[in-house]
């Protein structure tokens, strides 16, 4: 896929398999893969992830002390010299800077009330500016003595020195205001203020956030059937103690290693639907109302009847198990599909292999996305569509 | 109460609902068939066949397809696909499931049946016509039914033998 991750639906069977049973730790580092694979793509450099300015784990402090352009810093003679001698930096606020011409006619003010002479020999009132950065960003640090005093000096990416009073955070400007809390980091009491050994505020970090949103994100489904009235609280105490105890200690992996495709953590709020079929299966009757239903609505939508594009309505998530979506609308347009009658000979060839292959077991709601996905891949070119020039029904 | 096909299919003609093949071809097409099943047809399907229906309402007719060029074109639904379940395929109900008529009748005038694909065809599901004739008129007026909401087992105005068909139950008995 275009961000680095792996495309579903080009898997298959146990490579399938394999790709719904991934940890979150899993997910989470193939992601920085990918991460990692676009800054190299791009910028041609390898970069070292626990670098990354905005990671999804707690690394400590944040790696924003190497430049996203290494040798930039490197092409200057001394850091301590002006780019251009003509010109000179003059403070004009708390953590903002302007340049401007030494030369001895030009006069500035500084706009904070204080005055100022621009004279890049040294005539320059530098008692409210920071050491000269050379045209390189500074540090939001309000003590100049310790704005940055060499690029190439590096410090370990994720501590500040207790020795060096400077650090090498050229290339990373730190906000004037901090960022705004996410629905995360809002419960752990926002954004954290990072500091430097001298107890300057040099930035903002919302890393516990990060990481807390991992494992907030797969506590959420264990929590989330509470506000669903009858759905899992209510199988939970049927069950006893156990079933609740059961949810929270398993991994999905070792719950998986021994079931076939599922997830209940996931579906707990549909648990009923999936572990007890307390929904029973369409009668006959519903389906020939429900087929009925789905080729008028297709007609309806597209402004042709399938049956005049020689197609047939093809439910996408088939009625045979539509009891284990109670709340999902069979006949909903997305799950309609004009297919050509060939086409859904295949998809009734695949439907049966699965069907066979439960062997009379109750499938997941994970299984039947899986077998839906494949089926949509097979007959996806054969689509018909309204105003899509195609083979119409031949004439008889 | 049996209906003639050609009298059903004259009443629906009439009434705009059924379109006939542009061609006559039912001689060849009959033959056909027959060498298919590898039987004789039943007479109300080779009436069926000599009535050239190609499509009543939204529901297309099935039956081979002869072009004086090409010779039978390839379909998606041969006339043998429900031979073992003892049907032959007349029409399909427009989401890829069929309607039969049954060949296991004998002497008695064959009703015609309901075939799922999500059963992969293997046994008739619900009656939908206690004669091809009957099914017609049933057919006809089915989006109608379901569109203006009638009364449940309206169909018995029109078939009233229709819960006595012996291979399979009217739909709403079929569970």
């Amino acid at each position: 896929m275009p961000d680095g991750t792996i495309d579903p639906a080009s898997l298959d069977g146990d490579a399938l398999t394999q790709w719904y049973r991934r940890s979150p730790d899993e997910i989470e580092q193939e992601r920085q893969d990918a991460a990692a694979q676009r800054y190299q793509d791009f910028f041609g450099t390898s970069r070292n992830t626990d670098e990354d300015p905005d990671p999804g784990l707690d690394r400590g402090l944040p790696g924003a002390a190497q430049d996203l352009d290494p040798g930039f810093s490197r092409r200057f003679a001394t850091p301590t010299q002006d780019i251009d001698p003509g010109f000179a930096w003059v403070p004009i606020g708390p953590n903002r800077w302007r340049s401007i011409s030494s030369s001895p006619d030009t006069t500035w003010s500084d706009p904070s009330g204080g005055s100022a002479v621009a004279r890049a020999t040294g005539a320059l009132d530098r008692r409210g500016a920071g050491a000269d950065d050379g045209g390189r960003l500074l540090l939001a640090s309000a003590d100049p003595v310790h704005a940055v005093a060499n690029a190439s000096a590096r410090s370990s990416p994720n501590t500040l020195p207790a020795t060096q009073p400077s650090v090498s955070t050229a290339g990373y400007r730190s906000p004037a205001t901090p960022p705004l809390p996410t629905f995360f980091s809002s419960l752990f009491g926002g954004p954290v203020p990072l500091t430097s050994p001298e107890g300057n505020t040099i930035g903002y970090y919302d890393h516990q956030a990060a990481k807390a949103a991992l494992g907030l994100t797969a506590e959420y489904s264990q929590i989330a059937p509470l506000f669903y009235p009858g759905g899992w609280l209510d199988s939970a105490l049927a069950d006893g103690a156990a079933t609740a105890a059961n949810v929270g200690a398993q991994s999905i992996k070792s719950r998986v290693a021994s079931a076939p495709l599922s997830f209940p953590e996931q579906e707990l709020w549909q648990g009923k639907s999936v572990a007890r079929q307390i929904a029973p299966r369409l009668a006959k009757g519903e389906k020939d109302v429900l087929r009925a239903a789905a080729r008028a609505r297709y007609a309806q939508a597209n402004g042709i009847w399938a049956s005049d594009m020689g197609a047939v309505v093809h439910h996408s998530d088939g009625l045979e198990y539509a009891h284990l979506k109670p709340d999902a609308d069979p006949n909903r347009l997305a799950n309609l599909w004009g297919l050509l009658p060939e086409a859904h000979a295949i998809a009734n060839k695949e439907a049966a292999a699965f069907r066979a292959a439960l062997n009379g077991r109750i499938p997941t709601q994970a299984e039947v996305m899986a077998v839906k996905l494949k089926i949509d891949r097979m007959v996806a070119p054969y689509l018909q569509r309204a105003g899509v020039s195609r083979p119409g029904p031949r004439p008889k | 109460m049996e209906v003639r096909v050609a009298d059903a299919v004259q009443r629906l003609v009439q009434s705009g609902s059924l379109e006939r093949t542009r061609a006559n071809h039912s001689a060849l097409i009959i033959q056909h068939v027959r060498e298919q099943l590898g039987q004789e047809l039943p007479p109300d399907l080779a009436d069926f066949y000599r009535e050239c229906v190609a499509r009543v309402g939204d529901f297309h007719a099935i039956m081979p397809v002869w072009n004086d060029r090409v010779g039978w074109r390839p379909t998606a639904v041969k006339a043998n696909d429900l031979i073992a379940a003892q049907a032959v395929p007349i029409f399909s109900d427009g989401c890829g499931s069929l309607f039969g008529l049954d060949l296991s009748a004998g002497d008695v005038t064959p009703a015609v049946y309901f075939f799922d694909h999500e059963d992969e065809f293997r046994s008739p599901q619900w009656a939908a016509g206690s004669s091809l004739g009957t099914f017609l008129l049933l057919l006809a007026d089915g989006d109608r039914a379901y569109r203006e909401g009638w009364p449940p087992k309206w169909e018995l105005a029109i078939d009233p033998d229709l819960e006595k068909c012996p291979r399979a139950p009217a739909i709403w008995n079929a569970g």
